[in-house]
């Protein structure tokens, strides 16, 4: 299921809608745990989960589907970029060959998809408001729980690493639909927004490993390629060693309603 | 001005939708020469994907004996089964669907609800007349067209596509006359095969979640008639005479007690895993009727309880679903004002399970995450200690230290 149509992995499509629709604040869509800095300084590994992706390609008549070929593009993608992202950041990251412990345990798929599925429903908790001012971003505390525990033995590691991409390139056909549908909707509100063909939006989350606590998350949507939308959600994330930046990514966005979902 | 303009353009296209969607094909055409036409290839090589993702996810159960039980039920009550295959999955609601390429799934919340071996025949038959009647490419093709329609229509909602239906990839969603068909084919199966079908009205009730009628997101009943008319339709058809019953007693009860006691503690601990507490609690004291001295059912009420104190937010939204009702709010205070109550009842379970085995560490690890929620440090170390020291290896050994560490244990 794609998650920008069906709404499951909300994050991404309330990001991509806050960030488009009219108003005007400075909000962010960093979600950061009150004791960050604490839980920072026990950090000396970070792993990176398997990577997660979804992309559609969406047809005017609605029978849209699956490309599980640019999927598995981005996923390879994502598995080589993120660690360097976090390198830059000032992390250590424990290279894990993710396919042997996958062989050897035959309920590594299952066990991954739980704490997959733990993060969505965190990630709703987290993500009720698209965008939190600057001053609410620090003020989370979400946890999934100690189904983190076997990944971060697996790994070795302190923190494990969530990240997911949900994508969508439209058709033509639908593409020239929007054009018709925004043109009425310019004729009657003076404001018109360009349909947009291709666009993705990606979830990076950094979780405690001992108790599931997530400390830091952000969601990133845009037109660029999934390296350039995973640096971009990447950038406010604190480097190690150094103060945290000008609180999170301070996104001018015109939005008439943050809690548009 | 504005508002007589934007009435005559709801108007025009309003009647542009009506018009293309009486343009849409509405019946299943048969392949030529007997194969699949390009529609039925599209939709089955998309089921064959669907169906390799479940796998890959490790969401298909992989219990040998539960899977060879199902496929033999499965493969007694549908006529010339080939090309189906039955597979029990790994989640905890109630639900089985049927992808049209033959791909049939159970889900080991259903199975956990089922009450006997005719209620599961009669489950893998109607999803089993889905496949066969083509229902995946009917819908595939109506919602096709009722898509193109809501495109239009959704010109007048200036692109909030709140008509927009979900995309193709729903491949196991059908109408009601096709739920009713596939109930009328599967009553037909059942009395072939033999399966005394009387039971078979009550099976709705015996599945349902929720104390309210009506759509259900999470469930194969999201398009289906309401319970009670499907429990009606299902009695008239027995009643008619039109279906040889034979009213024996269900000779396989005992054969299906005990296939399912093998998924009873995944089933539940899946509850409580997705925040399902007081389902899981419920599933926990069905299972105590029939096996009164497992101390793992006892753990599991326990935790349920104690989860329902330490996380009321979760049992609040748990219970608005089950209730059908809006106040989350309000429910989430509700259950913080009863926090000790629900400890008081994890601490009493997890005591019943340390009775009935006094070896049984989990119940150690439950009295140790409830002294620690109300704050009576010394028993939750001593418990928390005495978990980690089993036998078993701890898989939440990680988490439990910190607790440790956070009560000044070194």
């Amino acid at each position: 299921m794609n998650k920008f149509v069906n709404g499951q992995f909300s994050v991404a499509a309330v990001v991509l809608c806050a960030l488009v629709l009219g108003g005007c604040a400075k909000l962010t869509s960093v979600r950061q745990h009150p004791d960050f800095a604490a839980h920072e300084r026990k950090i000396t590994k970070v792993a990176i989960l398997p990577p997660d992706a979804e992309f559609v390609y969406r047809v005017f008549d609605g029978d849209d589907r699956r490309l599980p070929e640019k999927e598995k593009q981005v996923v390879e993608s994502l598995s080589s970029d993120m660690p360097e992202f976090f390198k830059e950041r000032g992390y250590e990251v424990v290279a894990v060959d993710w396919e042997r412990h996958s062989s050897e345990n035959p309920d590594f798929a299952y066990e991954l998809q739980q704490l997959r599925m733990a993060f969505t429903s965190a990630s709703e908790e987290l993500y009720k408001k698209a965008m939190v001012s600057e001053e609410e971003h620090d003020d989370f505390s979400v946890t999934i729980g100690p189904v983190v525990n076997q990944f971060a033995d697996m790994a070795g590691a302190d923190a494990l690493v969530v990240v997911r991409y949900a994508g969508f390139e439209k058709s033509q056909g639908l593409v020239a639909k929007e054009v018709v549908g925004n043109a009425l909707l310019a004729a009657l509100s003076g404001v018109y927004y360009q349909p947009v063909k291709i666009a993705g939006a990606v979830e990076v989350a950094v979780l405690d490993g001992n108790t599931g606590d997530v400390l830091w998350c952000n969601a990133q949507a845009g037109v660029d390629t999934a390296y350039g939308i995973a640096r971009m959600a990447m950038l406010p994330l604190p480097a190690r060693g150094l103060p945290s930046p000008a609180p999170a990514q301070t996104q001018v966005v015109k939005t008439d309603d943050v809690n548009a979902k | 001005m504005r508002t007589r303009r934007r009435a005559y353009i709801t108007g025009m296209v309003c009647a542009v939708a009506a018009a293309l969607a009486g343009c849409a094909p509405s019946s299943v055409k048969s392949g030529t020469d007997g194969g699949l036409d390009q529609d039925e290839r599209v939709l089955v090589a998309r089921a064959d994907a669907a169906a390799a993702e479940i796998q890959r996810k490790g969401l298909v159960l992989r219990d040998a004996v539960v899977t060879d039980y199902v496929r033999r039920v499965g493969a007694r009550v549908v006529p010339s089964g080939t090309g189906l295959q039955f597979h029990i999955a790994r989640d905890s609601n109630v639900n089985a669907f049927a992808f049209p390429n033959g791909d049939i799934f159970i889900t080991i919340g259903l199975l956990a609800r089922l009450e006997n071996e005719t209620q599961l025949a009669f489950v893998l038959a109607h999803e089993a007349a889905h496949v066969y009647a083509k229902h995946g490419l009917e819908s595939a093709r109506r919602r096709r067209s009722t898509v193109i329609a809501a495109h239009v229509a959704d010109l007048v909602l200036f692109g909030t596509s709140i008509a927009y239906l979900p995309f193709a990839g729903s491949l196991a969603h059908y109408n009601r006359d096709q739920e009713d068909q596939a109930d009328a084919v599967a009553l037909k199966w059942l009395a072939e095969a033999n399966y005394p079908a009387n039971s078979i009205p009550t099976i709705f009730k015996t599945m349902t979640e929720r104390e309210i009628e009506g759509p259900s997101h999470a469930s194969i009943w999201s398009s289906h008639p309401t319970n009670d008319q499907r429990e009606q339709r299902i009695t008239a058809l027995l009643r008619s005479g039109n279906l040889a019953i034979t009213g024996a007693p269900d000779e396989g009860v005992e054969r299906f007690r005990a296939v399912r006691k093998r998924i009873v503690h995944a089933n539940i601990k899946l509850k409580l895993r997705h925040g399902q507490f007081q389902l899981a609690r419920r599933a926990a004291d069905e299972a105590l009727r029939h096996d009164p001295a497992d101390p793992w059912l006892y753990y599991f009420r326990g935790e349920s309880s104690r989860r329902m104190g330490a996380d009321p937010k979760t049992a609040a939204r748990e219970q608005a679903w089950i209730q059908g009702k809006k106040d989350v709010e309000q429910l989430t205070r509700d259950f913080e004002s009863r926090r000790h109550e629900r400890f008081v009842q994890a601490r009493a379970d997890f005591e019943r399970a340390l009775y009935i085995d006094p070896s049984f560490i989990y119940a150690k690890r439950g009295l140790g995450l409830v002294a620690y929620e109300t704050g009576e440090h010394e028993q939750a170390r001593d418990a928390l200690r005495q978990y980690l020291q089993g036998e078993q290896p701890i898989r939440d050994a990680r988490y439990i230290r910190t607790l440790l560490e956070g009560l000044g244990d070194e």
